[in-house]
């Protein structure tokens, strides 16, 4: 199962591999991101940030579907940290129902993005796909780490 | 109950729990007590003593810049109190570690994990040896 679903554009850090980790308590985490999967460099960084005791997958948003689809995903806790609203998007439809909660951390400034929450900046495309996902899932939550408050997403959509 | 205090020259002391605040948000009982803001060692083991002597049912760790110096010096006699842990050459893990404990273990026990896994987590990376993990071939990617 999925347990959460986090939306950071730096994905694993300090925040997430020592906060959120701590918080959900996975048996493995998996990376969802085009870039991250295909640069061996990058790989290196993850794998050397990754926490103690936990497993860690970085794959294309691609294959990371097929490893979510995979019945034995069942058992398994899984931290799962894309880096756009879009690729969350992707996943939880292409995953039947497994991505119920959402968290979304940080979100960087571009063009014609707006200030949304601390840290989270979203353009159109952004709100447009945060809304669809919205409507897909249990929960979606924008809080940076578990002990700040957290903004109600339907605010922003 | 347990309260960290860092103490250095300088603004280490702050600038790791400036630190350690972005990562984990409010920290509201760590303090920071550097050598900038405050005018000498004895200064700073004057106020932190005060706190020891007044809450004795808590725990203080208290975490020095570095091993030997004139503040970890000067720390050293609060020792004489039963509830001080005193570490010299504080790392920001070793807060992280200590802070989000929730593992039902005594305060000795906490404070040597933290520097256990703090040193192995000093790490050195140089260009050719990542080549050379990348060549050999990193663990594969697996969930199971």
């Amino acid at each position: 199962m999925v347990e959460l679903c986090r939306v950071d554009d730096r994905m694993l850090h300090g925040q997430v591999a020592v906060t959120w980790v701590n918080q959900v308590a996975p048996d493995a985490i998996l990376i969802a991101n085009d870039e991250a999967a295909t640069n061996e460099m990058s790989k290196l960084a993850f794998k050397m940030a990754k926490p103690a005791g936990v497993k860690l997958a970085i794959k294309t948003v691609k294959d990371a579907a097929v490893l979510l689809n995979d019945p034995r995903t069942k058992k398994t806790r899984i931290f799962l940290i894309v880096r756009t609203v879009q690729d969350a998007l992707e996943l939880a439809k292409t995953t039947g129902s497994q991505i119920q909660i959402i968290n979304i951390g940080g979100v960087k400034k571009k063009e014609g993005s707006r200030q949304v929450a601390a840290n989270v900046h979203m353009n159109e495309e952004d709100i447009a796909a945060l809304r669809e996902l919205n409507s897909l899932v249990d929960k979606v939550e924008i809080q940076m780490v578990p002990s700040e408050s957290k903004t109600d997403v339907k605010k922003i959509i | 109950m347990r309260k960290i205090i860092l103490a250095s020259h300088g603004s280490m002391a702050e600038g790791v729990l400036s630190a350690a605040r972005m990562i984990m948000g409010d920290c509201e009982e760590i303090q920071a007590l550097g050598l900038d803001h405050y005018e000498s060692p004895t200064e700073i083991a004057r106020q932190i003593e005060q706190q020891v002597a007044a809450e004795p049912a808590c725990d203080f760790i208290i975490f020095c810049d570095i091993h030997g110096g004139s503040v970890h010096n000067q720390l050293t006699e609060l020792c004489r109190y039963p509830n001080v842990y005193l570490v010299g050459g504080v790392t920001l893990s070793m807060i992280l570690e200590c802070h989000l404990n929730v593992q039902d273990i005594g305060t000795m026990e906490l404070v040597e994990n933290a520097v256990q896994s703090a040193k192995n987590t000093i790490t050195v990376l140089s260009h050719k040896q990542a080549v050379e993990q990348i060549e050999k071939g990193m663990e594969d990617d697996i969930l199971w």
